[in-house]
Order: structure tokens, then C-alpha cells, then sequence
């Protein structure tokens, strides 16, 4: 549409050109782009008070003829802000614009199919992020760059890594239970999340938001969450190549609070023990201890004595004798130290050309990451190739992405095998980093040497356990359209996205040698060897026709979609290796026992008719409708069609009303509203088996597989599965509200939009949790109801606009959203959402779908308060002592709401400065309004390395706002002297006491980041085109994340994180698997030829 | 290009437009089966059942490990923090709570071959599935009281059932049992029989018939000393029909035997738990975790009874700087229980690894010891519920006592060497027995003859505590069920007990209080007792 306008433009101009007399001198120049100082084409260029006027050419150059009395120049373009320059007695004038604030309105969206509209045109919200936007901090994933720059958006990094997961939401969630991550569409071919991490960034021209239901209909059911709409970048008619090159550093951004008092030791009951009461903590000869004094310096907990700088023997005896003496001090930076600095590198080159009819655009991109966690590698290159020509009526185009992504990672599978729980549950006695060569250390290597007697040396653990992933992605389309008549044109887009996964996950064997005093489970050594490919099929055949009748446009689409999901995997896997491996020879030959295997397919379909009408009245009054019918293989063949329809209608108030016209402060206002309504098939699709997804496909049978440890021998035998289906399954239905206003004033220095909206799903294909007396555990049925509303903001405002060319603006956006769950399916009181908190590290807390409440809500254990608040103690006894009266809190039997996990609130904030090719910009987001559980806090209270459990140094200590009970439990009174037992008795080793309460470890998930601040500095072209060939440069340099507040309470990581498993909503409940959080910071050179 | 473009038109069109139908009728599950046959089925859920009850393949999913802390068998090791339920008796609704959903799930595969077997003509299988429904609902019951009976496993049908009253359930259950005998007596000599997938039995239908009586015992003798006359009465006439039964009790340990091997999933389940992983060369963590307790070893040491060796290692205790080799056992509770450190000044024991509890990864799983059956078979000839007398049960107590030894001593692990049959002194055990039954002719725990006849419980005392030696850690529930019934053997409490009586049963589960809240009995804990728990 932009290419479209610029003729528009030109057409115009011609007209007024014709009509240019009395010209007398020729000025010429040349209009370059601020950022990159790249000639810009199409800058409309008049004499100021005149209609005379020429437009810049391709490479941004100029020549006008100007009257003598001319005195002024004015350059405009779409979407720059429009420069006056006196004449004087120049003969050349060059000027440089600079980008402007969004001007609403103008801006070109691209919405369903890959049509284009102005906004002005659209009754729904959207936003549109260009390339710099998306690019300004370097983000290695594209959906990293949208965080925080669009109200309704969430970006979610689940998960930290060389890799990270990125979870999209909009405007909240509304399946209790199925998908509700926004559909990801890629040049008009709808793709899936899973090709996010492989496209390259700089590929990316730009990114719409269609946030709602509304917007996306046409994209059939899995538009019921919003969609990305990722435009590649296409070729121009100049030959341009552009190198760039990245590094960045990546550092640790936050790490849970540890205490650094005391040092190993498990002893229960020692606070009162006879060696206490004698003072002895060490054993008096300094003798490697058993567990008769309170020090121990192989334990993995830290409930030892007080540091006092003495020497003392640290782990346990080696095989010669010897033992590691130390001084017994806190050794506070070893964890931190532990991890590396990161290092990531993004070379890449752009070639991009042609000529009126043919444009191609390419790209090659490497992008090579060495975590923060050591030996953590990843690779990704990426290729693309663009290209499009017109012959006449017919444009036939392609775009494909071929991207190869190669991870070397450590496994983190359980407690024995995870860095992170291992290296921060080290004591902080331990001079961690030495440790690192535990090959010829003697106090480093794990059969006697390493301290820890339950534990491995995270070192080697990092050794043992890899997993190698390797990931070949293609996606691409063949686009064919056809011009009948100027208003009527034919187009066939056939797209496919094919992602094929290997991946190689194996620990090598290791086995303690005997007379080892280490108490570690062995390492039986295996090799597990997934295969994995999904590949979507999408095919779109549609007529379009744009007319205009007076003063009626009418705009209208009748289509056909037909998608095809294939998908398979195959899993072989040895469980122990017959020898340890050098090096990575792992062969499945190299084991004991059985191999284990399985593989799964699966295949779905669905075709649909669709069509879409705007009709426009004088440009500001448009009404638009559509209607979508899918027939969708994995329903019953009676439920498989189904049809939804969709209105909207948007008013430019400021055309529509003459007044407005003469108010000379309102630029623009629009508003907008509309309803639709979509249907969802949201079958369970996603395996967490790689990539292998099942689209849904054979849910509606209860299905039987092979009993465990079968077959044994020639005898095979079957068991049910846990789940059984309602007969008659039907898609659930979104029915999604919204309206909204956007304006702006004084000449776009303030624009601004409003959008309620209200959706409410029903029908909801769950699958819920039953009770297990019914004989199964799941049942996946309609029911159950959930309702999302909320506001979304968005003000964005140019304070300072110097024609110096000093820019500031300051922008923000603001989401609301509250959900509610109305009802739930069988009129359950609650439901458990599955890959959340039991299933993954923690028993304390779990997340529930519950009526009348938010969703999804952490529940979970909790102490038992009296009426007044006060937690209810019980008498317990001290072993070393029958009459020593103590108390420890109770534990309620039931469970306690917690809170939401997802953010109420969410603010995103961003400023720039831009003055002569500098440009400073900055963006922050908060989040509020929600809580999140932190199972790292039950790890850190085990083993007692986290503060939490020094908060009372250690002592028998009085529990705050507690209320003990002299009649049996008849009535409390409140606690001002009753003791509670302070060692690791209370902190770690009685669940029921602290580590099984989860109330201990729930906090607020409020968070403010700075996610990016970029300084960016455009060479003047003067200066680089000195240099053969060159023609632009610039430099950018960059931080993300670089600062990260959370409440003082949240002593544990980064709220953002969740251990969710894929597909889940299961968000809020993070663990100890997780790599920290971090953050980056770097530098850019980009050059053009 | 024009032709390209007319053939991608024409294409769509032809997909778009043409058999709409068969492009969608790909929905046939090309992974799972959707449905099988009994015989298809048996085999595992026979396995499970084993797995549930003794070893389970994850902590917190067996009777068996959950009993034998609960009944004084085993105590937390120091080498491991945690185990604060077993220790303090402050059980929470996620302590144990998968032995619901696994049971049941187990259950459904029954219900699925009972009624698969009946209407498709395999009716032995179905006759097994009853009297395994039979066994595994005891099992809930039995820790759970009143449980979803009547309305559970109709899967869709209803999904959050009511629960029935324990007492009505064990009342039907001796119905599904007696039920489930005259099913086999009347199944067609031509109809389908039983093969392989019997892993209990190989389709000895007759074996089966004997261990349905052997079950009811377990069941009448459970519900046989309350107060309720009318239940007492009909115990009384059930026990009479019982002891008369044409086809007898079983004759040998009961025992499930798939071809347990040193294959991944393929272990003996409590070898793969406790013992070694596949291929390892150490010993699972889970191994140094527990232990036994002072008073198991103690009932062992005292009247030097020679299962011991084949139980436990031998730790020390260094005494005056002289390291003494001894077994070591701990106090469930105490503050610095032993480890299996050598350099350790005290060293615990463990389960002898090719011991009775650790003999090998192919070794069977049991689902009733003969010993258990010849123990209560004593006890209700004494208790004069079945006739004998004294004479009875005297020989059933030995027997019983035999049986033990034979099972504690077995050295393969083949079928055939459990069977405990004859109890001929040419069997492996049998000299230790008479080693055992000579040494303590003075001993009123072992000589039937001088066993005291007063008191509450009469000879029933010692048959229970004769009986608690022989389930040790084999069949942990059967003792935590007499225990619960009759209070006996007086094993130490926890010395970090939080109250000062000992649990009654498991509290319902966190998942059934998600999903079946409406149903739950109100006011239950752990304390709250089975209707046949009548000894505090």
C-alpha cells in the first residue's frame, strides 16, 4: 500500500506540476533518511505557499524549479515528520528527515491475507512496528523486540538459555486449557511459534498487532488470540548490500539473595543439644566429622556454625588420607562467578535490488551465542530469499527463510543433573571456581575429591549431561496474483512452514569408585535420540476487488484456505551405557538393556470459504463485515462445519463533522467498534515430543498403550489411558467486543488511542481434571466459560521538534486486563491446570482455573490462622529435652487462593532523542497486579543457602504474629515468648513446617525493566561515502534488561520466568531448572554499499 | 507463467470444491489402539497391581513403603533429610495421594476386562478381573474408609461419584469374591481359557478359586472383632461357608511373575526402587535413605532368629575406640540417625542387597503371602471362627512360621521355589526354621504351647506378632492392617510425633478434594478410624 500511495503521490504531483509557471531558478538536493542516512524516494518537495512541487527519485535526489519568489522548501514524506528549509541564494538544499511519531491514520496495516489498509480503514485495533523498532536492541528472537511497545501485547520469556522460549499473549487468556498464544502469520501464510527463534531479525520490515479476535477472523479458528503479522523484507530499485555486524555481552541480571553466615552442617535439634550447651560446633580434634557436632563440610545443607575464620577440613577424606583444609569464611562471588560472561555475535549481510517490475531481497545471517552458563553454544544462520516481478497483469513472488539452528546445552533435567540448583545450593564456604578442573584437582573430582557428599560438582556436571539440538527450518511461500481489471484481481498463495528437529540428549555413565564415601546415585550413562518434523501446509485462493461507486469504496475479498498439518516423531533411547564415553562417541550400541522407543504421526485438515466487505463512505465513514466457514477433520463428521461472522465499523470524526475540520488542533480521531465472533477447535495439539504437535488430531477416542515395561518378552499387553472424551465434541466460541477511539493533535506532536474490549469465551473444549474414583483422571469435554475485559492505552507525544532537527519524544502504552472464570465444566469447584506446580517441582502451590476467580490462580498449603489473623502454633518437643517447651506453626489441611498470575496491569514506557543522525532511545515496562510462586525458595530453605533461613540467625526464635493455644486448641493468645525451633530442624527438614508451606514463598510479580536502551549514531554520508562504494554507515549501541527492580520481598529471580511446560497456561510457578536471568549489552556497525 | 498460474487455480479448485469429505475422514488413530481384548489386557494390569502394593515406581506410590513406616519396619537413615510425615504424623492430602489415582486407574483396566470378558466371551478373564477388583478395593478402603464404590469407574458417566460406606463395601465385596467362584465353576469347559497373560497364576483357574477364599479370609478376619453383632454374626456364618470351600486356599505365595529382568521398566519393582538401577553399579539413592528400626531388629536378635541374615547388613558401633560389628538399626525420629559411612563411628544396616528383599531384578512381586493366609487361618481356628481348635492352629501358626522361612530363604527366583506347599524339610529355609522353633522352646513368642491364653486377645497375640515378622517389608499393609485392628506388636512411636497416638489411615486425596469436593466425607484426618479399627 505504501508503494501504492507513492504513486498516488506522483499522479498528483504531476497535476500540479502542470500547472507550474513562472520558474526561474532550478534548486536540487538530496533527501536522506535521519536514522540511516539512506536516500529516501518519494519526499514530496514544494515551494511553501505554492502548488509548485517534485518528488525525490529512488536514490533521494531532487531538482525543482522554483519561482523567484519562493522562500521557503517543504519536504514531506509518510511517515516523517516534514521539514521547512529557507531558500536563500542555495542552489542545493539536502535535509535529512527524521521518522515521526506514529501519525494515526496514515499508517498502513497489514491485515488478514496480506492486504494492506490505512488505518483510518480498520474498526479494530492494531499496531504496527517497523524494522527499526523491532531492531533498535538487537534482539536475536523478533517477538524480543516487541516487549513492552504495544498495549495488550505480552512478551513472555519463559525460560532464559543460548535459546529462550517466547510466549505471546494478547489481551490475556481465554482458554482454560487449550492454545492461547497468538497466531503467528508470515507474508499472508500462517506459521507457527515454533519458526519465531528462526527468522532473522533483520529480515523482518515489519510487524502488525491485530490484538483481537476482530482483526483476525479470517484467519479462521486460531485467530480467536490475535495475530502477529510478520512482513518480510522485499527488494527495492536500487542494488543495496548492507553488512552488519553485532557483539554483545551478556552478564547475570539477578540472582536469589544468599545468606553468607553460615556454613555446612545438617544437624536437627542441635541448638539445644548437650555439644551445643558444652559449645562444641567442630569437632575439638578438627577430625572430618560424622553428624555428632553441628559442622559437617561434605553436607549439601548449610546449617553448620557461624563463620569464625578458623581452619577446618573441608569435604571428605581422600583416597591418600588428605583433606582440604580452609579457612571458614564466606566465599560470597563464587556463585556469580560460576557463570561466564556471555558472548553473542550476529554477522550478517543484505543484498537487496531491481528494477520497476523485478525486486529481490537477500540476506544471510549468522548468529552465534555462547551462554552465560559454560559450554552453552548456539548457532543459528539463516538464509533468505525474496523476489517478485510483475509481467503485466500477472506478479508472481516468493519469499523463504532456510535457518539452521544448533544448540550444545547442558541437560538441566532433574536436581542431579541441573546447574543452576547445584551451583546455588553450593555452600557459600566452597571456593567454587577452583573446582573447575575436576579432572586433576584432587578436591575437585567426584569420587572422593569434591565436597559435597550428595551432590556433583556443577562442573561436572556440565560434562555429563549435553543435550545437542539441532533444528533445519524452511518457510516460504509461492505467491501468484492476477490482475482482471484495475479493480479486480485473482491471487493464489501456496505456504509452507517445515520445521525438521534432531536432538541428542545423553549423560555419560559414571560410577563411584568403591570405597567412595559420596552418597550419590550413580549416573547410569544413556542416549536418548529424538527425531521430530512438523510441516504446515496452507494454501489461499481468493478474488479481491477495490471499487469505488461515487462516493462508495467498496472493498471486498471471497477466498478458499486449506491447511494441512503433518507432523511425526520418532524417540530411541538406551537408559544405561554399558562403558563410559570419551569425548561425545555415544552410540545406542554402547548400552545395557532393552532400548526404549516410540514414535507417533499425525495428520490434519481443514478447508475453508471465506468473505470479507468494506465499504467506505468519502473515506471516513467505513462498515465492514466477515464471515468464515471451516469444515475441520478432527471433529465428528455431524460437528465439523462450522460457520462465524464478524462486523466492525470505523468513523474519521474529524472528516466526517465540518466543525471538527476547523478546529486547527485536531489533526485526526477516528472511532471505532465492532463484534465477531470466532470458533476454536482447541483439541489438545502440542506433545512436548519436539516439534511433533498433533494439531489435535485422534482426541476423541480414549485410546490404550502398552503397560509398562511391556512387552516382557512375547507377552505385550495393553493399558487404558487416563483420559475419556465427551461424545459430540464441539469448537468453543469466542465472542470478542471492542471499541475505540484514536486522535491526534497539533500537527502529530500528540496522538493517542482508547480501546475497551470484552471477550467471552464459551463452550470451552477442556480438558479437565475428574475425580479418580470415575476411573480415569482426565475428561475432555465442552463446558466451562471464561471472560476477558479490559482497556488498552496508548499515548505517544512529541514535546520538543527543533528545526535544528532535535527531536524528543516520550511515549507509552497501558493494558488492563481482568479475566474471570465464569463457570467451569460439571460445575467443578476448581480446576488444576495440567504441566503446572505438582507435576513439575513443587507440591505446595498449583494453578487453578476457579469460578468467579481470575484465571489462572495460584493456590496453594498455607499456615492456619486464627479469627484475628494470627498463625495458630502447636506444641511440639525438643528430643534433647522433654521439658524445653517449643512451638511450630500449623499447617492448614485445605488450600488458600493465592492471587492471579497473570499481570493486571502492564505499562510500557519508551523516549528517544534524535538530533543530526543521533538517536537515544530507551524503553521500560512494568507489570502489576498479579503474584507468582517461587519453588527456588523451597530449594534455597532445604539447603539452607538462601537468607530467608539466616533471618533469625539461626536461633530458637520467636514466631512473628503467631498465637499459641493453653486449652487444646479452644482459644489463642498471642505469642509474644513461645519459641519455635530455629535450626535446620524448623527451616528445612519439617515441610509441614516451612519448606511444605507455600505461602512462604509466594510473591508479588510486580516488576519494572528497562528492556532497552539504544544510542544510535547515522555517519553523515559526507564523511563515509569518502570511503569507494560506501554509502551510509552507522553505529548503534545497546542494552537490554539492563536494570530489573522487583518488591524487596521477591528474594528469588525473575517473576517473568515460568516453568511452564509447552502449551500450557499453566504460567506463574517458576522452578529450579531455570538458567538466571540476565542481561546484555553491545555494539552495531551496519554499512551499505 | 500463465500456465502455472491456471494450474495452481485449477488445483485449488479441485481441492477446494471436490471430495470435501474424504479430505477431512483422516481422523483414524494411527498411534494408539482404541479398543482391545481381555487377554491383551490382563497381563499389565495384574503387573501394576503388583507394582502398587510393593514397591510402586516412584516415592509415594506404594501401600508397601507408606506400611512399613507407618507399622514400625522402617525408619529415615542419616544420609537423607525429609521423611517429616513418617516422622512427626502430620500427614497433609498430598502425602500418599497417588495410591488413589493408580489404584482406580488399576481398577478401570479390571472393570474394562470384566465387562469385555462377559460380553465377549472370556470368561475367566473376567472372573480374575472381579476378584482383582475385589483385591484393590480393599486396599482403598482400608486406608481410606468410605470411598467411591458403587458409582466409580463409569468414567463419563460420572465423574464425581458419591462414596459408599466402608462397611457396605467390604459387605460386597465378600459377594464379588464368592460371585467371582461360582463364575469360574460355571464357565464353559470350551470356553476360552487363560494363558501367559496370567501372570499370577498361568491360567490355573483352580488357583485363582483358592485365592478368592484366601482373600475373603483377609477380608472376614479384618472385619471380625468389632462391635457391631449384626456384622459379627455375619462373619461368624461367612467364615463357616468359607472354611468348607470345595477348592481350598492357596497353597503357595501368591505372586506376580511377568518376566521381571534387567531391562529398563522390566525390574522387579522394588529392586528397581531400592536396589540397583539397570546397569548401575551403585545402588539407587533411595537405597541409603531408610532403614531398619531397633525394634524390628530386636524381635530378630532376641531369639536369634536366623532371617536376619538374609534380611540386613551388618553395621558397627564403635564402642571405647574398638569398632564392634553388630546390626544397627535407628529410632524413627531421632535427631542423627545412622549412615553407611565405613569411617562413620556408627554404621546402620540396610537391606542385604540378594537378600529376601533385594534377591534379584527378576524376582516375582507378592500379592499375598502363604504365610499371611496360615497365620489368619490360625487365628480364626483359635478365635473358633473356623473349627480345629487349638490343634489347628498350632499347626497353621508352625506352618506359617515354615512358610516365612521358606520365602525369607529362597535363592531364585523362579515360581516354582516360593511354593511352599509341602513345606518339606528338603526345602531351602526348613533347617533354619527348626533351628528357630528349637531355640526358643522357652520363648511364648515362638512355642505356641506356652503363648499366654488370658488376656484381650488370647493366642491371637502371638499369631499377630508371628505374623508381623513374616510381612516384614513384604507385606507391610497386611501388618499395618492388623496392627489397626488389633494393636499389636507395641513397635516404637516416632520420637518426633506430633500427637500421641499413631495415624489411623491416609487422608483424602488433593486431586479428589479438586474434583470431587461435594462427595468427601466431612471431618476426617488421619486419626479419623476404619470402621474395623477397634484397638487404639
Amino acid at each position: 500500500m505504501k508503494r501504492l500511495l507513492l504513486l498516488l503521490n506522483l499522479l498528483f504531483l504531476t497535476a500540479l506540476l502542470q500547472q507550474a509557471v513562472a520558474q526561474d531558478r532550478s534548486i536540487s538536493g538530496q533527501v536522506t533518511d535521519r536514522a540511516n542516512g539512506q536516500g529516501l524516494p518519494g519526499v514530496t518537495v514544494l515551494v511553501k505557499g505554492t502548488t509548485i512541487g517534485a518528488s525525490t527519485n529512488a536514490d533521494g535526489g531532487y531538482v525543482i524549479s522554483v519561482p523567484t519568489s519562493a522562500t521557503t522548501l517543504s519536504f514531506s514524506s509518510i511517515g516523517y515528520l516534514a521539514v521547512e528549509r529557507p531558500i536563500g541564494t542555495a542552489s542545493t538544499i539536502s535535509v535529512a528527515l527524521s521518522t515521526d511519531a506514529k501519525q494515526l491514520g496514515e499508517v498502513v496495516v497489514t491485515g488478514a491475507l496480506g492486504i494492506q489498509r490505512q488505518e483510518r480503514q480498520v474498526g479494530y485495533a492494531t499496531a504496527t512496528l517497523n524494522t527499526a523498532e523491532l531492531t533498535q536492541a538487537r534482539v536475536t528472537n523478533v517477538t524480543n523486540g516487541l516487549a513492552g511497545k504495544v498495549s495488550g501485547l505480552q512478551i513472555q520469556t519463559t525460560n532464559n538459555g543460548v535459546n529462550p522460549n517466547v510466549r505471546v499473549t494478547l489481551r490475556g487468556s481465554r482458554s482454560l486449557t487449550g492454545n492461547n498464544e497468538a497466531l503467528i502469520v508470515i507474508d499472508g501464510v500462517i506459521s507457527t511459534n515454533d519458526v519465531l527463534v528462526a527468522l532473522n531479525p533483520d529480515d523482518i520490515a515489519s510487524v502488525s498487532v491485530l490484538k483481537g479476535a476482530n482483526a483476525a477472523a479470517l484467519y479462521g479458528s486460531q485467530a480467536s488470540n490475535g495475530a502477529l503479522i510478520i512482513t518480510t523484507k522485499k527488494g527495492g530499485t536500487t542494488s543495496q548490500v548492507t553488512l552488519s555486524q553485532t557483539s554483545q555481552f551478556e552478564s547475570i541480571s539477578f540472582l536469589p539473595k544468599f545468606q553468607t553466615e553460615f556454613g555446612p552442617g545438617s544437624p536437627d535439634w542441635y541448638n539445644n543439644s548437650a555439644n551445643a550447651k558444652a559449645g562444641l560446633f567442630f569437632d575439638p580434634n578438627n577430625n572430618v566429622d560424622d553428624y555428632t557436632y553441628q559442622y559437617q563440610g561434605y553436607e549439601n545443607q548449610q546449617y553448620g556454625p557461624r563463620y569464625d575464620g578458623s581452619l577446618r577440613p573441608f569435604g571428605q577424606t581422600l583416597a591418600d588420607g588428605s583433606v582440604q583444609m580452609l579457612t571458614y569464611e564466606a566465599r560470597p562471588d563464587e556463585k556469580r562467578k560460576f557463570f561466564n560472561t556471555g558472548y553473542q555475535m550476529q554477522n550478517g549481510v543484505t543484498f537487496s535490488g531491481g528494477d520497476e517490475k523485478t525486486k529481490f531481497y537477500t540476506s544471510y545471517q549468522n548468529l552465534h551465542n555462547n551462554g552465560i552458563v559454560p559450554k552453552d553454544k548456539f548457532d543459528r544462520n539463516s538464509f533468505r530469499f525474496n523476489a517478485s516481478r510483475d509481467f503485466g497483469r500477472l506478479n508472481v513472488g516468493f519469499n523463504v527463510l532456510y535457518s539452521q539452528q544448533v544448540s550444545d546445552v547442558t541437560s538441566n533435567l532433574d536436581r542431579n543433573t541441573s546447574v543452576y540448583w547445584n551451583v546455588f545450593n553450593t555452600t557459600s564456604l566452597a571456593p567454587l571456581t577452583s573446582y573447575k578442573d575436576y579432572v586433576n584437582n584432587p578436591y575437585a573430582e567426584p569420587n572422593y575429591g569434591y565436597y559435597n557428599a550428595y551432590y556433583y560438582n556443577p562442573y561436572f556436571i556440565l560434562d555429563a549431561n549435553r543435550t545437542k539440538d539441532r533444528r533445519n527450518t524452511i518457510q516460504g511461500n509461492v505467491d501468484v496474483s492476477y490482475k482482471f481489471t484495475d479493480w479486480l484481481r485473482v491471487q493464489y498463495r501456496l505456504g509452507t512452514t517445515s520445521i525438521g528437529q534432531s536432538s541428542l540428549t545423553t549423560q555419560n555413565k559414571f560410577s563411584l569408585a568403591p570405597g567412595s564415601p559420596k552418597q550419590i546415585a550413580s549416573y547410569p550413562g544413556f542416549v536418548q535420540d529424538l527425531n521430530s518434523n512438523l510441516t504446515r501446509l496452507n494454501s489461499d485462493l481468493f478474488v479481491s476487488m477495490d471499487k469505488t461507486f461515487g462516493d462508495f469504496n467498496v472493498q471486498a475479498i471471497l477466498g478458499n484456505n486449506v491447511q494441512q498439518l503433518d507432523s511425526r516423531y520418532n524417540f530411541v533411547a538406551s537408559t544405561a551405557l554399558a562403558t563410559p564415553v570419551t569425548g561425545d562417541n555415544f552410540n545406542l550400541s554402547n548400552r545395557i538393556g532393552n532400548l526404549n522407543g516410540s514414535d507417533a504421526r499425525a495428520r490434519s485438515r481443514v478447508y475453508a470459504f471465506y468473505g470479507d466487505v468494506t465499504v467506505g463512505y468519502k473515506n471516513f465513514v467505513f462498515l465492514h463485515g466477515s464471515g468464515r466457514n471451516d469444515n475441520i477433520s478432527i471433529l465428528d463428521p455431524e460437528n465439523r462445519s462450522f460457520f462465524y461472522p464478524g462486523v466492525d465499523a470505523s468513523i474519521v470524526f474529524t472528516e466526517a463533522i465540518p466543525a471538527l475540520q476547523e478546529v486547527s488542533f485536531l489533526d485526526y480521531g477516528k472511532i471505532r467498534g465492532g463484534i465477531t465472533k470466532v470458533s476454536q477447535v482447541n483439541l489438545p495439539a502440542a506433545t512436548g515430543t519436539g516439534v511433533y504437535n498433533t494439531g489435535g488430531a485422534y482426541s476423541l477416542q480414549s485410546t490404550y498403550s502398552l503397560g509398562s515395561g511391556f512387552p516382557f518378552g512375547n507377552l505385550a499387553s495393553f493399558t487404558a489411558n487416563g483420559g475419556v472424551v465427551q461424545p459430540g465434541l464441539i469448537p468453543e466460541n469466542t465472542r470478542s467486543i471492542e471499541t475505540g477511539i484514536e486522535f491526534s493533535f497539533l500537527q502529530h506532536r500528540a496522538a493517542g488511542a482508547f480501546t475497551y474490549y470484552t471477550q467471552k469465551s464459551t463452550n470451552q473444549t477442556v480438558s479437565t481434571s475428574i475425580s479418580g474414583a470415575s476411573g480415569f483422571q482426565t475428561y475432555l469435554l465442552n463446558a466451562g466459560e471464561v471472560q476477558n475485559h479490559g482497556i488498552e492505552v496508548d499515548l505517544n507525544l512529541v514535546p520538543v521538534r527543533l528545526n535544528n532537527g532535535f527531536t524528543f519524544t516520550v511515549g507509552g502504552n497501558f493494558n488492563y486486563n481482568n479475566n474471570k472464570v465464569i463457570s467451569l465444566p460439571n460445575d467443578l469447584p476448581q480446576l488444576v491446570l495440567n504441566g503446572s506446580g505438582v507435576s513439575g517441582q513443587t507440591s505446595n502451590a498449583d494453578l487453578y482455573a476457579i469460578p468467579g476467580k481470575s484465571f489462572p490462580v495460584l493456590q496453594g498449603s498455607y499456615y492456619e490462622r486464627t479469627d484475628d489473623g494470627l498463625i495458630k502454633m502447636m506444641r511440639v518437643t525438643d528430643p534433647n529435652d522433654a521439658t524445653l517447651v517449643r512451638y511450630a506453626p500449623v499447617k492448614a489441611t485445605d488450600n488458600k487462593i493465592f492471587g492471579n498470575t497473570q499481570p493486571k496491569y502492564k505499562y510500557g514506557f519508551n523516549t528517544s532523542f534524535t538530533y543530526k543522525g543521533i538517536t537515544l532511545a530507551g524503553q521500560a515496562e512494568l507489570r502489576t497486579g498479579y503474584v507468582v510462586y517461587n519453588t527456588i525458595g523451597e530449594n534455597l530453605d532445604f539447603t539452607g543457602s538462601g537468607q530467608r533461613t539466616a533471618q533469625y540467625g539461626r536461633q530458637d526464635f520467636v514466631f512473628p504474629n503467631s498465637a499459641i493455644s493453653t486449652d487444646g486448641g479452644q482459644t489463642y493468645v498471642p505469642n509474644t515468648d513461645g519459641l519455635t525451633p530455629g535450626g535446620s530442624e524448623f527451616w528445612a527438614n519439617t515441610a509441614n513446617w516451612n519448606t511444605g508451606v507455600a505461602e512462604n514463598y509466594v510473591t508479588s510479580g510486580k516488576f519494572f525493566k528497562i528492556r532497552e536502551v539504544s544510542l544510535s549514531y547515522t555517519i553523515p554520508t559526507a564523511l563515509v561515502s569518502k570511503v569507494a562504494l560506501v554509502k551510509g554507515a552507522s553505529v548503534n549501541f545497546f542494552g537490554r534488561n539492563i536494570f530489573t527492580w522487583v518488591p524487596k520481598e521477591n528474594i528469588y529471580t525473575d517473576p517473568e520466568f515460568s516453568g511452564v511446560s509447552a502449551g500450557s497456561n499453566a504460567i506463574g510457578v517458576n522452578n529450579i531448572l531455570q538458567t538466571p536471568p540476565t542481561k546484555f549489552y553491545g555494539a552495531t556497525l551496519n554499512v551499505t554499499f | 507463467m500463465k500456465i502455472l498460474f491456471k494450474v495452481l487455480f485449477a488445483a485449488s479448485l479441485v481441492t477446494a470444491a471436490t471430495g470435501c469429505e474424504s479430505f477431512l475422514d483422516i481422523n483414524e488413530n494411527p498411534n494408539s489402539p482404541t479398543s482391545v481384548t481381555p487377554d491383551a489386557q490382563l497381563a499389565s494390569a495384574l503387573t501394576v497391581t503388583a507394582s502398587n502394593y510393593s514397591a510402586g515406581v516412584q516415592n509415594g506410590t506404594s501401600y508397601n513403603s507408606y506400611a512399613s513406616f507407618a507399622v514400625g519396619y522402617w525408619g529415615k537413615s542419616g544420609t537423607v533429610s525429609g521423611y517429616s510425615p513418617e516422622r512427626t504424623y502430620n500427614y497433609s492430602n498430598t502425602y500418599y495421594q497417588a495410591l488413589w489415582n493408580n489404584t482406580y486407574d488399576n481398577l478401570t483396566d479390571y472393570n474394562i476386562i470384566q465387562q469385555n470378558g462377559t460380553a465377549n466371551g472370556y470368561p475367566n478373564h473376567a472372573a480374575i478381573a472381579r476378584i482383582m477388583k475385589a483385591y484393590n478395593f480393599l486396599l482403598l478402603v482400608d486406608e481410606y474408609g468410605d470411598i467411591p464404590y458403587t458409582n466409580a469407574l463409569q468414567g463419563a458417566t460420572n465423574t464425581s461419584p458419591s462414596y459408599d460406606k466402608a462397611a457396605d463395601i467390604y459387605k460386597d465385596l465378600i459377594v464379588q469374591l464368592k460371585g467371582a467362584v461360582t463364575d469360574i465353576d460355571a464357565v464353559d469347559a470350551t470356553a476360552r481359557g487363560v494363558g501367559n497373560e496370567d501372570v499370577v497364576f498361568r491360567g490355573n483357574m483352580k488357583k485363582w478359586k483358592q485365592f478368592a477364599n484366601s482373600l475373603l479370609l483377609r477380608i472376614l478376619l479384618r472385619e471380625s472383632q468389632t462391635s457391631d453383632a449384626a456384622l459379627t454374626a455375619s462373619v461368624t456364618s461367612e467364615m463357616k461357608t468359607l472354611q468348607s470351600a470345595p477348592d481350598g486356599f492357596i497353597t503357595s505365595d501368591v505372586v506376580v511373575q511377568p518376566g521381571y529382568a534387567a531391562n529398563s521398566n522390566q525390574q522387579n519393582p522394588f529392586y528397581n526402587r531400592y536396589g540397583y538401577s539397570v546397569g548401575a553399579i551403585n545402588t539407587t539413592s533411595e537405597y541409603s535413605f531408610v532403614m531398619p528400626t531397633n525394634y524390628i531388629i530386636a524381635q530378630y536378635q532376641n531369639k536369634n532368629d536366623p532371617r536376619i541374615k538374609q534380611l540386613y547388613t551388618v553395621g558397627k558401633r564403635t564402642v571405647n575406640g574398638t569398632a564392634v560389628p553388630q546390626y544397627v538399626g535407628t529410632d524413627l525420629g531421632e535427631p542423627s540417625p545412622p549412615r553407611f559411612v565405613s569411617t562413620d563411628a556408627t554404621v546402620g544396616s540396610r537391606w542385604l542387597i540378594g537378600g529376601t528383599f533385594l534377591r534379584a531384578p527378576g524376582a516375582p512381586t507378592v500379592l499375598m503371602l502363604l504365610s499371611e493366609h496360615l497365620f489368619s487361618k490360625a487365628e480364626a481356628e483359635t478365635r473358633n471362627l473356623f473349627t480345629g481348635g487349638e490343634v489347628a492352629a498350632k499347626a497353621d501358626f508352625l506352618d506359617g512360621i515354615k512358610a516365612s522361612f521358606v520365602t525369607t530363604f529362597r535363592t531364585t527366583t523362579a515360581l516354582a521355589d516360593i511354593n511352599a506347599s509341602t513345606l518339606a524339610t528338603t526345602t531351602v529355609g526348613v533347617s533354619e526354621y527348626t533351628t528357630y522353633i528349637d531355640g526358643n522352646t522357652t520363648n511364648a513368642l515362638v512355642n505356641y504351647d506356652i503363648a499366654p491364653s488370658a488376656g484381650a486377645l488370647g493366642k491371637q497375640s502371638v499369631i499377630i506378632y508371628q505374623k508381623y515378622l513374616a510381612e516384614n517389608t513384604l507385606a507391610s499393609t497386611e501388618a499395618w492392617d492388623d496392627f489397626r485392628r488389633t494393636g499389636l506388636p507395641k513397635f516404637k512411636i516416632s520420637l518426633e510425633a506430633t500427637s500421641p497416638t499413631l495415624p489411623s489411615r491416609l487422608i483424602y486425596p488433593q486431586t479428589e478434594v479438586s474434583t470431587n469436593q461435594v462427595n468427601i466425607p466431612k471431618g476426617t484426618d488421619q486419626f479419623t478410624k476404619i470402621f474395623w479399627d477397634v484397638v487404639d
